[in-house]
């Protein structure tokens, strides 16, 4: 059927509103010498009532059995899915916690090694020092006949003390143990 | 509507499971029948209705008890079926290779049996041919008597979208009944077109 194009009609057999009693004698008087419109009318009257007079079709007996099964089976998937998208998180975040854990006991298992390097560097940094005393007090004992006996004494006595003094002092700074109290 | 059913969705709302089974039971086949009717296949209807009241129930919370339930159902079911289609198409079947027409059997007799056969492959010829939104229009129309407003509603289009694609359909399906009709012996009313059997040994009608 080629596309029809008799304006207005075709839009009053087509569309579902209802007609002024004008407009349906028109239509009417329209149809009686149209050929087209009245073939366009006659196959939708065909559609409409082979349409309006088919039942509705019904599924397979225990259609509601059915459904319970697959409402049952979908609960259960459902179910598993979120257990394992629950065991994931709880796996990344048991990974995380390692991983936290074990850079912390590395830090730990660390600390020793750097505790007694730093032991170690101190008790050499303190020989080092006697000996630089020692060395000082050699070489005053060297100069006593070039200086006074009670300025060698003094000066021997000041560098010590200035020695021990900062040795304590550095050792006060550099201790692991030190810590700030608020 | 049955007196029990607003009791029905009260628990259903609460996710009483035994509840929603008694809506299903009740709207089996008008669910059924649209997506038969949409995809004119019995076990992929059967499937779409089963879906449909899957989704309803899982989306039980997100319903209007304002609304029509029964409509809320076929719009469920509706866009469901739509997608469906569109998925076939994604697929690129050809119109050949869409399932056979083999609609369930509920006509008593053999001959009341071929006739509701012959009757039902008619019309899923016919509305095979019409767009997936325009088919769950006139099938919402036709069937189930549905307002424009509710046509719109349930498809989410509007009132005037549904009145052009209505328009639009009911102009196609005439001219497949005219072009049905002049096919056919003038002895032989359009609705008892020939068959013929496939291979597989499906009824056809040779109009598709």
């Amino acid at each position: 059927m080629a596309k029809s194009t008799h304006q207005p009609f075709d839009d009053w057999i087509l569309s579902q509103r209802p007609l002024s009693p004008y407009q349906a004698q028109t239509l009417q008087q329209h149809l009686h010498d149209c050929d087209a419109c009245r073939e366009l009318k006659e196959s939708l009257n065909g559609v409409e009532r082979l349409f309006k007079t088919a039942p509705q079709v019904a599924p397979k007996a225990n259609f509601t059995a059915r459904w319970l099964e697959r409402q049952a089976a979908e609960k259960l998937a459902r179910q598993r899915q979120q257990a394992w998208i629950v065991f994931g998180i709880v796996s990344v975040n048991a990974l995380a916690l390692i991983i936290l854990l074990g850079s912390q006991i590395a830090t730990l298992i660390g600390s020793p090694t750097n505790l007694l390097l730093l032991r170690a560097y101190t008790l050499s940094l303190g020989v080092s020092l006697l000996e630089l005393i020692r060395t000082f007090a050699l070489a005053g004992f060297n100069l006593r006949y070039g200086f006074p006996l009670a300025g060698l004494v003094l000066f021997t006595g000041v560098t010590s003390f200035l020695s021990v003094l900062w040795l304590v002092t550095y050792r006060q700074l550099t201790s692991s143990t030190r810590s700030i109290s608020l | 509507m049955n007196p029990s059913e607003p009791t029905w969705l009260t628990k259903a709302l609460q996710g009483d499971v035994e509840a929603f089974a008694e809506l299903v039971e009740t709207y089996q086949r008008p669910v059924f029948n649209l997506c038969y009717r949409m995809l004119g296949d019995p076990d992929e209807a059967e499937d779409a209705a089963q879906e449909t009241f899957l989704r309803a129930y899982n989306a039980m919370r997100s319903y209007d008890t304002q609304r029509s339930f029964s409509t809320w159902l076929l719009s469920i079911a509706a866009h469901y079926c739509i997608d469906q289609i569109r998925r076939r198409r994604m697929t690129v079947l050809s119109m050949d290779q869409l399932p056979d027409l083999d609609p369930p059997d509920i006509a008593p007799g053999p001959e009341a049996a071929a006739a509701f056969h012959e009757e039902q492959r008619r019309i899923q010829a016919m509305l095979k041919n019409l767009g997936p939104q325009d088919r769950a229009a006139v099938i919402m129309l036709y069937w189930y008597d549905l307002s424009y407003e509710e046509i719109a509603e349930s498809l989410g289009l509007t009132v005037s979208a549904v009145k052009s694609r209505l328009h639009r359909a009911r102009l196609e399906l005439a001219q497949q009944w005219k072009e049905q009709s002049s096919a056919q012996p003038a002895e032989n009313p359009p609705s008892t077109l020939p068959v013929e059997r496939s291979k597989h040994g499906k009824v056809h009608s040779p109009a598709f």
